[in-house]
């Protein structure tokens, strides 16, 4: 989701001010994710995880009325997994749509979440 | 915002990100300066020499520069679904669309900057009228942009794109480089009706293709 040659800052900047939204939260985002001091490299530069965060981060840096995601806490570290079960928990108490796809089943215990089963392409549980 | 500040909003990034990593205007530079060293060698001095020969060879490596630089930009966005996630955004695809040719417009301008240079240097050519040329330059890299991006769109998902791109341009293009090749031959040799009359017909080219990609492009990258 970032592009190549700018650095992380740059790319949330980008897409904050591109909604229109002042880009004064991308500092706190990069900051809340743990990418305070890597945030003005290009993001080639970046290990994978850190470009993974870096994603992530636009969670807080944007106010994005509805959020898709699929299977985002997949190859996550333990660290990097409660921030986004957290982030997302902040997305949806204020006010914002947030539909996750994921195989896990307790990243969002707490969350006030609707938890919906799908298995062999049918409706289990809602 | 509006639908122009997302434009310059993505041109700008583009240029960021090309300014990072050069590859696209570097590579189209080295093109169109190997091309003008080559020129002279290959027709001889006496024909290279000559405002026509030295105008078209100018523009067909500039068609195919703009292509090269055009492909790079969009392989760049393909690279970790960049391009995905400034589609979805409202306003993404035609902001998309109008940033890549502005910005394509400014790098070809670099590009036809260092062209024109070496040509006119290199091959000892006579500029009678370089105010005139200068506008039939600006036009005429107006007129490529929105063709070659269009084009590039088009041929985004296709494995053989980098082989397709160029088929599906030229004869689009083939036009254009008429246009503007006699344009530039009438400015470097005097004909100041001629080299404005050219001028007007590239700008005409710019506008409709620019409308023709703002139509077709959104839905194209759907």
């Amino acid at each position: 989701m970032l592009l190549r040659g700018l650095t992380a800052r740059e790319n949330l900047t980008f897409f904050a001010r591109f909604r229109g939204g002042a880009s004064d939260a991308v500092a706190g985002a990069l900051a809340d994710w743990g990418l305070a001091d890597r945030a003005d490299r290009p993001v080639e530069t970046l290990s994978a995880g850190e470009r993974r965060r870096a994603s992530l981060a636009r969670l807080d840096a944007e106010a994005m009325p509805l959020v898709l995601l699929d299977e985002p806490f997949a190859d996550l570290d333990e660290d990097a997994t409660t921030r986004l079960a957290a982030a997302i928990g902040r997305a949806s108490e204020d006010g914002r749509a947030v539909l996750v796809a994921t195989h896990g089943h307790h990243e969002l215990d707490g969350k006030g979440a609707r938890r919906v089963a799908i298995a062999v392409g049918g409706l289990v549980t809602a | 915002m509006t639908a122009f500040a997302r434009i310059g909003l993505v041109a700008s990034r583009e240029l960021s990100a090309e300014r990072r990593q050069p590859d696209g205007v570097v590579a189209a530079v080295t093109f169109i300066a190997v091309l003008v060293l080559l020129e002279s060698l290959v027709v001889g001095p006496a024909n290279a020499r000559e405002a026509t020969v030295a105008a078209a060879l100018f523009w067909i490596g500039l068609a195919f520069a703009a292509m090269v630089v055009t492909m790079r930009s969009f392989d760049r966005e393909l690279e970790d679904d960049a391009l995905d996630a400034l589609v979805v955004l409202p306003g993404g695809r035609d902001a998309l669309f109008g940033g890549k040719v502005l910005a394509l417009a400014t790098m070809l301008a670099l590009v036809a900057l260092v062209g024109g240079l070496l040509s006119l240097v290199l091959l000892d050519l006579a500029l009678d009228l370089p105010i005139h040329l200068l506008l039939v330059v600006v036009v005429g890299v107006l007129a490529l942009a929105p063709v070659v991006v269009s084009d590039v769109v088009l041929a985004l998902r296709l494995r053989a794109r980098a082989a397709l791109v160029p088929i599906l341009a030229l004869p689009v293009l083939v036009p254009q480089l008429v246009a503007a090749t006699q344009g530039a031959a009438a400015a470097l040799t005097g004909d100041a009706t001629a080299a404005l009359a050219w001028a007007g017909l590239l700008a005409s080219f710019a506008v409709v293709y620019t409308v023709i990609g703002l139509t077709l492009v959104p839905v194209a990258i759907e």
